[in-house]
């Protein structure tokens, strides 16, 4: 009897415990990680809105994709640094293009392969012109935050250079004064 | 002795520390020639650029971090967050280049005009152990912002020293401070670019100034001025060094930092010639960069390294290219000091000397082909001809006559 009130006791303590921690009345968020249309939702959202700021570097992408059966990322490449690992973010944007291999034969009977980049078959949110003025506002960034002072010393540099002018001619001036006495 | 005209102030120190003599003989009643041109502006502007790496490299020193985690991020830091962090950074980088042109200016000004002949040889020693102590500064501060160029730059340098037989294993893990490129190396560099060589640098240009006033300056016509002195003792031909050319030094200084201001803030880094592009890229001891070259100011010897085809032969020649600058007053045979006045033969080899070390320099910067080491190594017997038959095309060279007086 003194067992199973202590048991019991110790049960309620706990279960206030559990409601009382720091940062107030928590509610029960109805965990169950086999829903993994949730977890896909989840997921989507946390890439959305959390990614940017809180890493989350030792989940590989790779072992997400197949516990939640998301769509692997395969089929990119591109025609300026052939091969490379990175997919094509921008895709949404531009829309997928394609790339046909051609084969040019040239008078020495010399085989030259190409890769000719095709427009996108399915259009991305952009026109191509649209698209072009996207990258290069994302270039132009991207050469800002290489040295964002570039456009202090850009500022001051002109007042800075009128001066030394100005006191270079001047300093020239005394010079001539003084050596006036020589010869 | 105190001047016992002095009163106030300036009378007491000058009781205590010969300020008034001091300023006398080496300002105010210093005698310079007074037919000195646009090559010797540079003795004054190097003395500036000293200055300014010195002030600007304190103010670096505040806020950079010698470690092998943190240097590259504190000079980010540096760039982005430090106020006027950016401009501070600019002044080192571009002054250090500044250094070497203003330099080899200096040095190209006593080639042409036989400043390093007798009685002038010290002065050329200390010149060219500052020299020297220069190349290892600039080379040390390169290695502190540890991006690519800095790491893979430190490696190839110090591995030269391999070279040396049965020692050179034991050397490069003495300078390393380790058994490869490290943070012990990183943290050493630091101490010998901020204390040791900068300390070492200061007592050289002391001397080197000491020497100068010795003798007194040489001039571009070559006339030794102390020769023709008026019934006070004052050379003819000189001008008290204050205020004629403390006020046309000041010109100088006026349009250099003109030059390097537009630098600083137009093109600081100069296309990769002062900032190289991979050093924007931190250190990573897994990949080797395509190109691994030094700063423009080292291409020259670096090429000769390269012509060599054997490693321990290539450092002794790169040697060796330094070392021959060091015996330039004894090759001379010249009775004649300055270029105006010295035969076809002296002139051709300086012209030659000229184009061997331009060109050796812009192909260090190539990435090499047959064509082009065949012609470093063509540029490299022209560099060493200039030296080995000075003796004899020095004296055997058909001279003006050399005038009593300076001209102007």
């Amino acid at each position: 009897m003194k067992l199973l009130k202590f048991a019991l006791l110790a049960l309620l303590l706990n279960s206030v415990q559990a409601l009382a921690n720091e940062g107030g009345n928590l509610e029960a968020a109805n965990i169950n990680i086999s829903d993994k249309e949730s977890l896909q939702r989840g997921a989507k959202l946390f890439v959305n809105y959390c990614l940017s700021c809180h890493s989350a570097k030792y989940m590989r992408y790779k072992r997400l994709a197949a516990d939640l059966d998301l769509t692997e990322e395969e089929g990119w490449n591109n025609a300026l640094f052939p091969n490379v690992g990175m997919p094509h973010v921008l895709a949404g944007l531009q829309g997928a293009q394609t790339a046909k291999a051609e084969v040019h034969v040239d008078e020495d009977g010399i085989k030259h392969h190409k890769m000719v980049v095709e427009a996108p078959k399915v259009a991305g949110s952009m026109s191509a012109k649209e698209y072009d003025e996207s990258v290069r506002d994302l270039v132009n960034y991207l050469v800002y935050m290489g040295e964002p002072a570039a456009l202090q010393r850009m500022e001051y540099g002109p007042y800075v250079i009128i001066f030394l002018v100005f006191f270079s001619f001047i300093a020239y001036l005394m010079k001539k004064e003084y050596w006036k006495d020589i010869h | 002795m105190s001047n016992s005209k002095a009163t106030g102030l300036l009378g007491w120190v000058d009781d205590r520390l010969p300020v008034i003599d001091f300023w006398n003989a080496h300002l105010a009643q210093y005698y310079a020639p007074k037919n000195f041109n646009f090559w010797y502006f540079f003795g004054s502007l190097a003395l500036l650029v000293l200055v300014n790496q010195i002030m600007s490299g304190i103010w670096l020193t505040m806020h950079y971090k010698p470690n092998a985690e943190e240097a590259f991020g504190s000079v980010e830091y540096i760039m982005r967050d430090v106020p006027w962090g950016w401009l501070i950074r600019y002044l080192h980088s571009t002054g250090a280049s500044a250094f070497f042109i203003v330099v080899y200016l200096h040095m190209f000004r006593g080639l042409m005009y036989g400043s390093y002949q007798k009685p002038r040889e010290l002065i050329w020693i200390f010149g060219m152990i500052i020299y020297v102590a220069l190349m290892a500064e600039a080379f040390m501060g390169y290695v502190l912002p540890w991006g690519q160029m800095s790491y893979w730059g430190a490696q190839v340098i110090i591995s030269l020293f391999g070279a040396i037989p049965e020692y050179g294993d034991t050397i490069t893990t003495w300078i390393r401070g380790d058994y490869l490129i490290s943070d012990a190396t990183l943290n050493r560099f630091f101490a010998l670019h901020v204390v040791a060589v900068p300390m070492a640098l200061l007592g050289l240009v002391v001397m080197h100034i000491a020497a100068l006033h010795e003798k007194g300056s040489n001039n571009p016509d070559g006339v030794e001025i102390k020769q023709n002195k008026d019934e006070n003792g004052i050379p003819r031909d000189g001008i008290p060094f204050h205020p004629y050319y403390s006020v046309k030094d000041i010109v100088g200084v006026g349009v250099f930092l003109t030059i390097f201001a537009f630098i600083i803030f137009f093109a600081p880094q100069m296309g990769g010639w002062f900032l190289e592009h991979d050093n924007f890229v931190p250190a990573n001891p897994l990949v080797t960069p395509i190109h691994i070259k030094p700063v423009w100011y080292f291409t020259p010897f670096y090429a000769i390294l390269k012509a060599v085809p054997s490693k321990g032969l290539g450092v002794i020649t790169m040697g060796a290219a330094i070392v021959m600058l060091f015996l330039l007053p004894w090759l001379d045979r010249s009775p004649v000091k300055s270029m105006r006045y010295r035969g076809w033969m002296s002139r051709f080899a300086l012209a030659c000397f000229v184009v061997s070390f331009v060109t050796l320099g812009w192909l260090a910067t190539q990435a090499g082909s047959e064509t082009q080491t065949l012609i470093a190594r063509i540029m490299t017997v022209v560099y060493f001809l200039y030296f080995i038959l000075m003796p004899w095309y020095s004296k055997a060279d058909k001279n003006k006559p050399v005038p009593e007086r300076v001209t102007k």
